[in-house]
Formats: C-alpha cells, sequence, structure tokens
C-alpha cells in the first residue's frame, strides 16, 4: 500500500472539498507538470533507466486499462504459478513467423495506437497457433473504430459470410473452427479467474476477459492486448481495441 | 525479433509515449499522474 504523507493528505483533503471540474483542472494540471518534469529528466537518463521507465509507463496504463475491462493484470511469478507461461504451460510461445506477421499487418496509428488485423489464435487440443485475419472472426470489433483502416468495423460485423484470406505463410481457420479456442479461455475460468486474466511477459502479451455489457457477452468474452518486449514490458497496447469473439481470441506478438 | 536499436530508448521516444498518455481519453487524469509519477521516480532513482 502507497504511503502518504501528511503533507499528502492534507493536499487530497484540500481537493476533495473543491468542486469536481475545479479538482479535475488542478489533476489534470498535476499530470502536466509531471510530463514537463519527465521531459527534463529523460534526456540525462541512462537509457536502461529510460527502458525501465518505458516499460512502467507502459505496464501502468496496460494495468489500469485492464482493470477497468473487467480484467486482472497477473505478474510474472503468478502466470507461471497458474500454469499459463513457463514449463508445461498451457499456451506455448508464439512462432516468430506468426509474430512478423502480426507486427507487419498491425501498425500504430493515430496518436501511436494500434489496429490489429490479423489476430493470433491458439488452439489448445492441437497445440498450434493460427492466424486469423480479423474481418473473418464473428463479432469482432474495435470499441470506438477509431484508427482502423480499410472497411469500418459496422461493415465487418455484418460480414461473417466473407471468406478468409490467405495471409502468406500463415495456416488459417474458418471462424467455424475458432471455437475450440474456448478451451483456453474455459482453463482460465478453471482457475477461478473470474474476470478475466493478463498474459503478460514472455513471449506474449494478451488478456482475457469476459463481456457483460456488450451485445456479444452472450457470444464470448472481450481480448486486449498488447505486445511486448523480450523482457515482458509492454510495448504497444492495443489501447482502443477491445475484441469480442467468438469463443476466445488471442492476439499475441513480440518485436 | 528485437534489435539492438530497437532496445534503445531514447528520451524523445519516451517522452512522445508520454505525450500520448496525456491524449488517452480512457484515463483520468488522476490516473495518468500516478502513472507519470511512477515513471519519474524511475527516471531519477539512484
Amino acid at each position: 500500500m502507497e504511503q502518504v504523507s501528511e503533507k499528502g493528505r492534507n493536499v487530497q483533503e484540500l481537493l476533495q472539498r473543491l468542486p469536481l471540474n475545479e479538482r479535475a483542472t488542478i489533476i489534470g494540471q498535476a499530470a502536466t507538470a509531471l510530463a514537463k518534469e519527465l521531459s527534463e529528466a529523460a534526456p540525462t537518463a541512462s537509457a536502461p533507466k529510460r527502458a525501465k521507465a518505458q516499460a512502467a509507463l507502459n505496464q501502468g496504463v496496460a494495468e489500469k486499462l485492464i482493470s477497468k475491462a473487467g480484467g486482472i493484470f497477473l505478474g510474472e511469478e503468478q502466470l507461471k504459478e497458474l500454469g499459463i507461461i513457463g514449463k508445461g504451460a498451457i499456451v506455448p510461445p508464439v512462432p516468430q513467423k506468426f509474430s512478423k506477421a502480426f507486427l507487419a499487418a498491425n501498425h500504430p496509428v493515430r496518436g501511436g495506437k494500434m489496429a490489429a488485423h490479423i489476430i493470433l489464435g491458439f488452439d489448445p487440443k492441437t497445440r498450434e497457433w493460427y492466424c486469423f485475419e480479423k474481418s473473418i472472426v464473428p463479432g469482432s470489433l474495435g470499441t470506438d473504430g477509431r484508427g482502423l483502416s480499410g472497411p469500418k468495423q459496422d461493415d465487418l460485423l455484418l460480414d461473417e459470410k466473407r471468406k478468409p484470406k490467405t495471409v502468406q505463410g500463415m495456416k488459417y481457420t474458418s471462424p467455424t473452427d475458432y471455437h475450440p479456442i474456448k478451451s483456453v479461455l474455459d482453463n482460465v475460468i478453471k482457475l477461478q479467474l473470474k474476470h478475466g486474466v493478463a498474459v503478460g511477459n514472455l513471449p506474449f502479451y494478451g488478456v482475457w476477459g469476459r463481456t457483460s455489457d456488450t451485445e456479444n457477452a452472450d457470444r464470448g468474452c472481450r481480448v486486449l492486448l498488447g505486445l511486448s518486449n523480450r523482457d515482458g514490458s509492454v510495448v504497444y497496447n492495443f489501447f482502443s481495441a477491445v475484441f469480442a469473439v467468438d469463443g476466445v481470441g488471442l492476439l499475441a506478438g513480440w518485436n | 525479433m528485437q534489435n539492438d536499436e530497437a532496445d534503445d530508448v531514447t528520451a524523445e521516444m519516451l517522452m512522445q509515449q508520454v505525450e500520448e498518455l496525456l491524449l488517452m481519453d480512457e484515463l483520468s487524469e488522476g490516473e495518468k499522474s500516478e502513472i507519470l509519477k511512477n515513471v519519474l521516480s524511475i527516471l531519477k532513482e539512484e
């Protein structure tokens, strides 16, 4: 638990007395002031410190977004204990050719956010990774459709009969073959992680969580995802992309 | 996979991400401050 100094408590009390809009303004100014301070500290900091700071920034954002989405962010040790990563893990590493293609097909857009065009899925029966073009996954959508190129997500949602395109060098499958992947989620549920699980760290990073507030709630779950560095730090988060898929989807990759 | 260049986080890269964070609608200003405070403490740690 974070230690709050007496001075800090006094500031908090003062803030509480202010009307909400004024409080927000002050807090907003605090964020800006911190960013300014960061811009002064960053150039003089060592490269490893900057890397650590970047990882902390990404993870901080991921944790908060995951939490808001009803997920739970788990650290590497917890994931190992649960058998999600490490020896005997439920999901093996993503093949390199997939992760490369994933990065090639998914690109940062608008403010560094990523738009996903292909999805990697893991079939626990065959223990193989599959590659999907995102548009063939029924019910896949972005939260707000921002930053997505090509057809609008609404169009894709209605186009479930669309034939999957071959992604070069990839194995792909049809939406109906997607269901086995649900057992990945079942495994997660068996682990009594009722609201989702974040799979972070090497060599992939992903989050599963059930929907409760969308029209897709009866069809499956949500998937949030980012890409991680080899050290597990998050490179990109699909901040705006919440994918509801039929069964469970897993987006994964690393750079 | 990563290369050495990608491993090197420049101050500009870091600040770009900070700016992106500030522009994010999904997080409150308080949450952004909390994250930035942590990042700053890492940069300043001895």
